[in-house]
């Protein structure tokens, strides 16, 4: 018996129309998409720039109203909850951005930005909230006296560590990580990437994985999904999908991904290059 | 690796190494500190001149009208003889508190204006309509308006001012606010469910407080200005309180015999607003990130 | 075989005057460019990478930055040029293309425009004749319809038809060198695979070697002869591509290969990091610029700072036959042993 699905997804489409009113031009940004993702799984959505798998995360949560379809967590649909309603429901699923620079107000301490997002949604004491936001500094491995430190004061790696404890402070049971790792050096990338896969083996979450770096998106999911022009064109476990693609445009993604070897870089160059008899 | 230095109020977000670097960029901004330096010497002078006057601004001398400048008036008297360097110092005291008012005003009702236009859709289209009406006439003609329904009095002067600059501040806030709204960390208080009150006053108005205070001063030169010219025309401080512009207007039939009646407020009006306005320029270089030259 | 060196750069180094005082950006960059040769430079943001870039084509504004060293192009040092010569070679002997192409081209004139301009700031010819040369050169680099295009402005092109303009541009003066500063960061992979195969397509067609400068070692793998490592402005290791991943020598470089999720990797074991994070050029280790992130440093490295040493073949068997000499910059690489790198996983400071 497969467990009951966390978060199902059912037909979500979203068109942007032309700048000018009245513009034929309709934009098809998320068309047509399903998924599901369980308990304590990470759904990898894969696919390059315009391809709408950062447009599907947004219109989950609902920052960008889908023009139609089911989003439905633990039974419940999203897209037709009342705004009160939804506003508890983002304690269960929170987001992680790509961008550690401009994802932290940089006028506040690291301190601040984790107990205003604490403040939004429970209503504790100063004393308990801050013991909070002190645990969960810790749980994503900083000292102490990080909680005074303003974002400017820290690395582009430290800043997406706190822009996981941010979300994780509420106890989401899903995070949508918008390309986390993109903007990070590869050294820096590993650090979150493995601190993610410890945080769901400890806590049980689920991860939304969006990334265009196939890669990475390996690594850590357990089942993806490739987007292309809106559509979802294939999905299934990761290891089927990179062994044993089906989808041309799945196999062309996984031929451009660079050699990580020079040796098989040539290898693959001669074998493009001399015809098949 | 201690971080626990309180917040600096002029660089909110800075700590100790930090600030002494903002310390010696101040320092080491000419503009600044010309600037700073002439406001500093006008505002003393404004203080403690009263002391140094051998007559009150009020206290007319009949025999001694029109005198030139002396060891005991250094600025001359005026057709009433009275002590032009009184009269000045005098009316430097209404100039700056009106300028200052101005600026304290217009930066509140600006600083709200343009925080709920760039935040609410409805609101900035009914708003900016009204601020653009506003814009459209020339500011003194405006003023002028202003003081004609209300009345000639000074603290009308700083309501008619105030009204006029508003516009010019709320424009400058909304499109910083517009800016700092397309952050990603604002996205991010959305999708923790943050309060619209809670994104707009406590996350984005910290954020445009920079060009708020760069206008500011901007707005504080300007009001200096036109109150001189309101008084000027008659329509700004009611006579005899002496100010600036109606020094001015007392000496305009006088120039040619009392040269000293309009050259020595007209003096301090361009000292005071080239301090200010150089004070602004410096400040902008200093807060806009556009301007920094920190590199890697 | 012996192919002369058509680019090298002795002692580079570049400092910037900044508010809290001078930095050296780039400090003591020795390398060589053969003809036809590609010389990858990789290394993690703030290495420096780029500002070798700018200082080879002293790109940089000297009112803030200075160099000193030497970087000879055909025996001719660029660095003691005046800058009108500077100017005809920059285009003409060496030219670059940049990561983002958007702001490489002007937004308010067409690609025509901008194509024929860069092709007649070099060479005198009549504007026919420049428009026939644009048009070829488009052809060259792959750009469909290019009449079409040459009519069109950089906003209503895809990012990777703009960066073959740019490649197009560059090569409008046929240079003997074309520096590259991470030319495929801002694309998407299957375009990256194509910009990738145009650029060593035009190579082999005509002998112009390359300097990649990049982040990304996959991209090192298909494309470089050649690679430096840098590390906080220094060169730490450098190599013959294949010796590189085969036997990376100094540590950052073996940790910055185990740290990448590879396509064919284990995917159970958690991946490498490398703990810690870079200093800043403000304060710049006394010992090696490494030593604190590093798992095998000794008392020696914090102390004194190693050279750029040779990597001599008595000294690593594996190395037999590899006819170009490595260079690495560490006290204790022949002590350190193979294939740990991947195991010091260490858990996030």
């Amino acid at each position: 018996m497969t467990p009951q699905p966390l978060l199902e997804v059912r037909n979500l489409s979203k068109s942007f129309h032309g700048r000018r009113s009245g513009d034929a031009k309709v934009m098809k940004a998320v068309d047509d998409v399903s998924f599901d993702i369980l308990p304590g799984e990470t759904f990898g959505l894969v696919g390059e720039s315009g391809c709408g798998k950062s447009t599907t995360g947004r219109a989950l949560l609902r920052l960008i109203e889908p023009d139609s379809g089911s989003v439905s967590f633990q039974g419940q649909d999203l897209l037709k909850m009342p705004r009160k309603q939804l506003h508890s429901t983002r304690r269960q699923i929170q987001m992680v951005f790509q961008d550690p620079y401009s994802s932290l107000n940089p006028h506040r301490r690291v301190g601040v930005i984790l107990d205003e997002a604490l403040k939004i949604q429970y209503r504790l004491p100063r004393k308990q909230r801050t013991e909070r936001v002190h645990r969960i500094l810790d749980r994503v491995g900083f000292a102490e006296d990080y909680y005074y430190r303003f974002p400017h004061e820290m690395s582009g790696g430290q800043r997406q560590r706190i822009g996981v404890a941010r979300a994780l402070i509420v106890g989401p049971q899903l995070i949508i990580c918008d390309e986390p790792v993109s903007a990070l050096d590869v050294s820096i990338q590993s650090q979150v990437l493995n601190m993610l896969h410890d945080l769901q083996v400890e806590l049980g979450l689920s991860y939304l994985f969006i990334s265009h770096d196939l890669s990475v998106v390996r690594h850590i999911s357990h089942r993806i999904a490739v987007m292309q022009k809106g559509r979802i064109v294939e999905q299934g476990p990761t290891d089927e999908i990179f062994s044993n693609p089906q989808h041309p445009y799945t196999r062309q993604l996984l031929d451009a991904i660079p050699a990580s070897h020079p040796r098989l870089a040539r290898e693959r160059r001669t074998a493009l290059t001399t015809p098949v008899s | 690796m201690t971080s626990f230095a309180p917040r600096s109020p002029l660089f909110p977000g800075m700590t100790a190494d930090r600030r002494s670097l903002q310390l010696r960029r101040i320092r080491n901004n000419s503009q600044v500190m010309t600037g700073g330096s002439i406001l500093l010497l006008i505002l003393l002078i404004a203080l403690i001149g009263p002391l140094l006057t051998p007559s009150g601004p009020y206290e007319t001398d009949t025999p001694n009208r029109l005198l030139p400048p002396s060891t005991t008036n250094w600025f001359g008297t005026d057709n009433f003889g009275r002590d032009l360097f009184a009269r000045v110092v005098s009316g430097s005291h209404v100039s700056l508190m009106v300028g200052f008012s101005v600026a304290l005003i217009t930066s509140g009702l600006g600083l709200v204006i343009g925080l709920v236009a760039a935040y609410f859709k409805t609101a900035d289209r009914i708003l900016m309509r009204i601020l653009d009406g506003f814009m459209a006439f020339p500011a003194i003609l405006l003023a002028i308006a202003i003081m004609a329904a209300l009345g000639v009095q000074t603290e009308n002067v700083i309501v008619a001012l105030s009204l006029v600059f508003t516009p010019y501040v709320a424009r400058v806030v909304r499109s910083s606010a517009l800016v700092v709204k397309e952050q990603t960390y604002i996205e991010s208080l959305r999708a923790q469910g943050a309060s619209a009150y809670r994104v707009l006053w406590v996350n984005i108005a910290p954020n445009v407080l920079s060009p708020l205070l760069i206008q500011a001063t901007f707005i504080f030169a300007d009001s200096i200005i036109t109150e001189a010219a309101l008084s000027f025309l008659g329509a700004g401080v009611p006579p005899p309180e002496p100010s600036w512009g109606n020094i001015l207007f007392d000496g305009k039939t006088l120039i040619f015999s009392a040269w000293w009646m309009t050259v020595f407020p007209g003096l301090t009006i361009m000292l005071v607003v080239l301090g200010i306005n150089f004070l602004g320029d410096g400040l902008r270089d200093l807060l806009d990130p556009r301007h920094k030259s920190i590199r890697k | 075989m012996t192919n002369p060196a058509l680019l090298t750069v002795t002692d580079l180094k570049t400092s910037f005057l900044t508010e809290r005082g001078p930095v050296t950006a780039v400090d003591g960059v020795p390398f060589t460019v053969r003809r036809g040769e590609t010389l990858g430079i990789v290394g993690e943001s703030g290495c420096g990478k780029s500002v070798t870039a700018d200082s080879i084509m002293r790109l940089l504004d000297e009112k803030d930055a200075s160099y000193s060293g030497s970087v000879e192009l055909n025996g001719r040092d660029l660095l003691s040029l005046p800058e009108t010569e500077m100017r005809r070679a920059r285009g003409s002997e060496l030219a670059m293309i940049a990561q983002d192409s958007m702001s490489s081209l002007n937004p308010v004139f067409t690609i025509g425009n901008q194509v024929i301009e860069a092709i007649t700031v070099h060479q005198k010819m009549s504007q026919k004749d420049a428009y026939r040369l644009a048009i070829s050169l488009l052809e060259r680099t792959g750009v469909p319809e290019p009449e079409h295009r040459m009519t069109q402005y950089p906003h209503e092109l895809s990012g990777g038809l703009r960066q073959r303009i740019l490649i197009a541009m560059a090569l409008s003066g046929n240079p003997k060198l074309l520096i590259a500063d991470e030319p495929t960061t801002a694309l998407d992979v299957t375009t990256q695979a194509q910009i990738l195969t145009l650029i060593r397509a035009l190579q082999s067609s005509s002998d112009m070697a390359s300097v990649l400068i990049t982040h990304d070692l996959g991209v090192v793998a298909e494309m470089c002869d050649r690679v430096i490592v840098m590390y906080l402005g220094q060169v730490v290791e450098e190599a013959d591509v294949d010796a590189l991943f085969d036997s990376p020598q100094h540590p950052y470089t073996r940790g910055l290969l185990a740290s990448i999720p590879e396509i064919d990797g284990d995917r159970s074991q958690p991946l490498n990091v490398i703990a810690g994070r870079v200093p800043t050029l403000h304060d710049v280790p006394t010992g090696c610029r490494f030593a604190e992130r590093c798992d095998f440093a000794t008392d020696k490295c914090r102390d004194s700072a190693p050279p750029l040493e040779d990597v001599t073949l008595e000294t690593v068997d594996m190395l037999a036959g590899d006819a170009t000499p490595r260079k690495v910059r560490c006290w204790n690489w022949r002590h350190i042993p193979m294939n740990t790198s991947a195991t010091t996983a260490k858990a996030i400071r």
